[in-house]
């Protein structure tokens, strides 16, 4: 998992609560607490912050009775098994599911994407970018491969197979996908920087953006099946008209 | 010695049906090489459907057109770029050249086409302008160029592909007199010195005395009857000649 840089906005949500040091006393739900130390690198994705206690005040703090615990962190001793520490614990412990790491961390990912409007919003733009990225490159080489439409009817009439012209508009859209993605990772870079310093950190984990890559390239190169069909059907004859 | 072009019985009809347009009508023709034809007749007489359809870039409606030897009339379209490339070279009115290559580069797209490698089209192209009187524009851009030199390198361009036929549509249109006639010299040259067959349609009656034959086409027929079928005697004297010592 890529390491998340610790957050000054969990010392500063703290802060507007009046907590500054260790040693301060507050209240929580109505008990006295008294802060023993402050996490680095916890972020939540909500307003809310995390705070780590006991369980017995936990309860206290939030009300809850034993029988309403939502999660129990479980890490197993040096040496045993996962997997078998997880089936022993589903076997012995009645009306609970037992999740590894990795299954939780999925689990999340896909509540948070698939089932929450955040997410489903956050996959709309994507998509959104997408088609309009698509759109807009095929407009380009379309609109250039009209503007030169003389020179793809003399490179035919000089003898050039339909593959050829087709690799010219290949390498343009090729470049365009370059140049495209070499500025959009410029400024995903200023843009996953930038969100270090808010509530939900963006991350960008290198087979992303290796990904990102040839996503840009098959996008431009879909685009430019348009222009293709344009310049198969010019008439070489055309270059005979002054 | 066979023709470079043989035409025969060629009919070109635009919109097939009782609607469509007779472009060409029993066209026969022979071009040898070595020889400057020139194509003459008023707008709209067919001249440039028949250099279309010599160039292989025109599809004939019936008849039979045989370039460098292989009838070409009933080809798929995608074996008429191949023979264009191997056997026909261009020289168009507007000179057709790439703006945003250099004259040098101009020069080296055919090569490119034909699969020549970069250093070795690099030193041809560099051959050719300077065959032209344009060694020294290498690196310039059509448009630091005249019309007379933009036409001198697509002629440089038309024979880098090393065609034994050109074929020139109005190349001397947009020219003034003086260049002009340097364009149809260098014409000349590459039929009588180089041994090409040179097709020119044309409406410029300056330069009608390069020609060593004329064909005039009038409502898609030759209007001048048999002389179409004639080999020209300067023609034929020459080739026998080379015959006779052996250059043939």
């Amino acid at each position: 998992m890529p390491e998340i840089p610790a957050s000054p906005e969990t010392f500063s949500r703290f802060a507007k609560l009046g907590v500054t040091r260790v040693g301060e006393v507050f209240e929580i739900g109505g008990y006295r607490a008294r802060v023993v130390g402050f996490t680095r690198g916890i972020r939540s994705f909500t307003t809310s912050p995390y705070v780590f206690t006991t369980f017995k005040n936990a309860q206290n703090y939030t009300g809850l009775r034993e029988d309403q615990t939502m999660f129990i962190l479980v890490k197993v001793a040096p040496g045993a098994r996962l997997q078998e520490v997880r089936r022993d614990l589903l076997d012995h412990v009645t009306d609970v599911d037992v999740f590894t790491n990795a299954q939780f961390s999925r689990m999340t990912t896909f509540y948070w994407m698939f089932t929450t409007g955040a997410g489903v919003a956050v996959l709309i733009a994507a998509v959104l970018g997408l088609v309009v990225g698509f759109v807009v490159v095929a407009q380009t080489i379309y609109a250039t491969t009209v503007d030169h439409i003389r020179e793809f009817g003399t490179l035919k009439a000089m003898g050039a197979p339909n593959s050829y012209v087709y690799k010219v508009i290949m390498k343009q859209a090729a470049i365009s996908a370059v140049i495209g993605y070499v500025l959009g990772m410029i400024v995903s870079v200023f843009v996953v920087q930038g969100s270090q310093k808010g509530g939900a950190a963006i991350l960008m984990p290198a087979p992303m953006a290796v990904g990102m890559f040839f996503l840009t390239l098959a996008m431009c190169i879909g685009a430019a099946l348009v222009s293709i069909n344009k310049v198969t059907r010019i008439d070489p004859a055309m270059v005979f008209k002054g | 010695m066979h023709p470079a072009i043989t035409v025969r019985q060629l009919t070109k009809k635009y919109d097939e049906g009782a609607s469509g347009t007779l472009a060409l009508r029993g066209i026969d023709l022979d071009v040898h090489a070595g020889e400057l034809l020139m194509l003459m007749g008023p707008s709209g007489s067919g001249k440039t459907t028949l250099l279309s359809i010599m160039g292989c870039i025109l599809t004939a409606s019936s008849g039979s057109v045989r370039v460098a030897g292989r009838e070409v009339v009933g080809l798929s379209e995608k074996e008429l770029p191949a023979l264009r490339l191997e056997h026909i070279g261009f020289v168009f009115q507007g000179f057709n050249l790439f703006p945003t290559l250099t004259t040098g580069e101009n020069v080296e797209l055919m090569l490119d086409l034909k699969g020549v490698a970069t250093a070795r089209a690099r030193k041809r192209a560099q051959e050719l302008l300077e065959q032209v009187g344009l060694g020294e524009k290498y690196g310039s851009f059509p448009a630091d160029l005249s019309g007379g030199q933009k036409q001198r390198v697509a002629i440089a361009r038309a024979l880098a592909g090393d065609p034994e036929i050109i074929l020139a549509d109005e190349p001397t249109a947009a020219l003034d007199s003086h260049t002009g006639r340097n364009v149809m010299e260098m014409m000349s040259t590459l039929a009588h010195q180089r041994g090409r067959a040179v097709v020119i349609v044309t409406h410029d009656s300056r330069v009608v005395n390069f020609a060593d034959r004329i064909v005039r086409i009038e409502d898609g027929a030759i209007a001048n009857g048999s002389e179409a079928d004639m080999v020209p005697p300067g023609l034929l004297v020459h080739n026998l000649s080379q015959a006779a010592v052996g250059l043939v």
